[in-house]
């Protein structure tokens, strides 16, 4: 029982007993009580009694609680404060007074105390949601951002053929083109370089990855319509079409290429016959197609040549006999195909490779083997075997030897010419004639010494004298029949004296025809001597000897 | 009156001796008179070419000799020589041939012409009577450089 302004704060009083157990409720009930005592204030004449209410909560208590509840979790916060907007919206009591009032005009933080303002500040810190929190974090200062260029990622296989999966979603293809009207759509010349392809029986196009439409559309279905080669029918040729400047702008090797590759059709001939089975937007799209390859002038010319160089070949190859055969390949997946017309529409060179670098011959020293890197370890010098001098006879020679067992004293006394008459003096010739077979130092010793050098000679003829056979042999050096020895061996040994032969009186005796023998005289052997005498036999008996 | 002079050897041992025992070597005689002017006591007289172990026995031979007569000069050109071949001699020159050989040097150099008598006598009956080969065998130890001669 009590009146009835205080009819709500006895509800915010139960409310705050119910949830007397969490201090936080209190703390926000003391929020809602400051923003209910604000009101209050202003609408002092109905709440005359507000002032002096004893049973509102106590501040001391709320700021104690506040103080002890700093840490209080989100979520109880949260529940609270839901808790006391839905008391707060669902008390009919304050709806008449605040129903066109906001909530958030409550909060307002002229209007707060200081230490309500803290409360809310608080509050306003917790009470938020976590998206709004981390989002709040991300954007902190705190959390490192990079700044610079983002490193250039370099596309392995995979992300390549990623890339050209992403090329084919990024190509606008307008399926409902078909469907548009062509008046609807400009021609635009860079959009008629596009060459359109055959894609899951659809044509898209190729080289321009604009959003924009284009308007094939038409076309394409003519084309699939008729199915007919009509650039190929003669009828339809001579008649007054319309006239293809195909290849006007191509350069003469261009064309003679492209009459090479074309098989022998003649390209500038070419032309759209007006056929009654086309419609308009068909002829249209032909001709936009067509009239790609024109000069014209107002628009822009592509700048790379590779965009010309796709659209005579590819309607060479198909357009012209067949027009919608781009070589369409059922089993041919997109990511091939853009392969195969982007290498279609690249040259197959690379233009370093088509600069004619003359070819010098190769030098000699080019064709030389690379050299092998050694090790580089040195080599010490190889020791000279022997000396570069002979530094021997500069050196002194051993002036003393004292205690040598042998020694050849003549040698060395060589140039010692008093030692060595004297020892020479006491040589009789034939010590002197050995030492002159010692060796050739004492022999050149003795022949310098003039008395044993003739002492030696002396004692050699001496010696020659009484040796038998000392004679050279001549008679073996010269053998001619004049140097044989006419006189016997016993003539020419020296030691003989030579003695003059005696005639042997026998044999010339015996062997003379002349020798005449009497009747008197006998030819016998003497007895006495020996010899063969002639005997002469006399009367007397007297024996006469004759010789 | 003796007059001691001192002789330097080439290893420069220096040996004390009687200047009448000096001077049976020409050079040192003539190197006493001309030099000294006869005033010769404790003079030192190098010896360059002679080693003590030469010299010593130098010494010792012309101490033994020193009352041997002095070799007569006929017309000062010719030099009548008295060698006696003494058996002390014979037992003094028993040496090795590098000792020999020294004192036939010391002998040469000092002008000792009785030592030099005695040692070439000495050198002259070691070849004596003796083939080539035993002279190569004896004298000399290097056999290769008579290879011509064998």
């Amino acid at each position: 029982e009590c009146d009835e302004h205080l009819k709500p704060f006895y509800i915010i009083e139960k409310l705050r007993w119910s949830h007397c157990c969490e201090f936080v409720n209190n703390l926000l009930a003391f929020v809602f009580l400051e923003n209910c005592r604000t009101m209050a204030r202003q609408m002092e004449p109905t709440t005359s009694n507000y002032a002096n209410n004893k049973s509102i909560i106590d501040e001391d208590i709320v700021n104690e609680g506040c103080a002890d509840s700093g840490y209080a979790s989100h979520s109880s916060l949260s529940h609270a404060t839901s808790i006391n907007a839905s008391a707060l919206r669902s008390s009919h009591y304050l709806q008449p007074i605040y129903e066109n009032v906001p909530v958030s005009s409550f909060a307002s933080a002229a209007e707060l105390t200081p230490t309500s303002q803290s409360i809310k500040k608080i509050s306003a810190f917790h009470i938020t949601t976590p998206d709004a929190s981390l989002k709040r974090t991300a954007s902190l200062p705190c959390t490192p951002v990079k700044i610079g260029t983002p490193k250039k990622r370099r596309l392995d296989p995979k992300s390549l053929s990623k890339t050209y999966r992403n090329l084919i979603d990024d190509i606008d293809v307008d399926e409902n083109s078909e469907n548009r009207n062509i008046a609807d759509f400009q021609i635009s010349p860079i959009k008629s370089v596009n060459v359109l392809q055959e894609r899951n029986g659809k044509f898209e196009r190729k080289g321009s990855f604009s959003s924009t439409p284009i308007c094939e559309g038409p076309y394409q279905k003519s084309m699939s319509s008729t199915k007919t080669d009509f650039f190929s029918s003669k009828n339809l040729s001579e008649k007054n079409g319309l006239l293809l400047r195909k290849t006007k702008s191509f350069s003469p090797s261009k064309k003679r290429w492209l009459a090479a590759r074309g098989g022998g059709i003649n390209l500038e001939t070419v032309s759209i016959p007006e056929n009654a089975a086309l419609s308009n937007s068909a002829r249209k799209s032909i001709k936009r197609l067509l009239c790609s390859q024109d000069d014209i002038s107002p628009f822009e010319r592509p700048t790379t040549p590779q965009a010309f160089d796709v659209t005579p070949t590819a309607f060479i190859n198909s357009d012209i006999k067949s027009p919608i055969n781009y070589r369409s390949t059922s089993n041919e997946t997109p990511v091939k195909k853009i392969r195969r017309n982007l290498s279609f529409n690249l040259s197959r060179e690379s233009p370093k490779k088509k600069i004619a670098i003359p070819k010098t011959p190769c030098s000699p020293l080019k064709q030389r083997p690379p050299a092998i890197k050694r090790p580089a370890t040195v080599k010490e010098p190889v020791a000279a075997k022997r000396p570069l001098f002979d530094i021997s006879p500069l050196l002194p020679k051993r002036k003393y030897f004292t205690h040598l067992k042998h020694l050849d004293i003549l040698s060395h006394l060589s140039e010692t010419t008093t030692a060595i008459e004297k020892i020479l003096n006491h040589l009789d010739p034939k010590d002197i004639y050995s030492m002159y077979n010692v060796c050739g130092s004492w022999r050149a010793i003795i022949k310098n010494n003039s008395s044993a050098y003739s002492k030696r000679n002396k004692y050699y003829s001496t010696l020659m004298k009484n040796k038998e056979n000392l004679q050279r042999k001549p008679i073996l050096r010269q053998r001619s029949l004049s140097t044989t020895g006419k006189t016997p061996l016993r003539s020419s040994n020296l030691n003989v004296i030579k003695t003059p032969l005696r005639r042997a009186s026998t044999q010339s005796t015996i062997n003379d025809p002349f020798l005449l023998i009497n009747e008197n005289q006998r030819f016998t052997k003497c007895s006495s001597c020996g010899r063969p005498s002639i005997i002469h036999e006399n009367n007397n008996d007297d024996k006469v000897h004759e010789l | 009156m003796s007059n001691m002079i001192y002789l330097q050897s080439s290893d420069g041992d220096i040996f004390e001796t009687d200047a009448q025992i000096a001077k049976c070597s020409g050079t040192i005689r003539f190197m006493l008179e001309d030099c000294y002017m006869g005033e010769y006591e404790g003079v030192l007289i190098p010896l360059p070419n002679v080693n003590s172990a030469i010299l010593r026995k130098v010494l010792k031979w012309a101490d033994h000799h020193k009352d041997d007569p002095v070799p007569i000069e006929d017309d000062g050109h010719s030099v009548k020589q008295v060698s006696v071949f003494s058996s002390w001699d014979a037992e003094f020159l028993e040496v090795d041939q590098g000792t020999l050989f020294g004192l036939v040097q010391a002998a040469n150099y000092l002008d000792i012409q009785g030592l030099l008598d005695v040692t070439c006598k000495t050198v002259a009956n070691k070849i004596s009577g003796k083939t080539a080969d035993d002279i190569r065998n004896t004298l000399t130890t290097n056999q290769n450089k008579f290879q011509d001669f064998i």
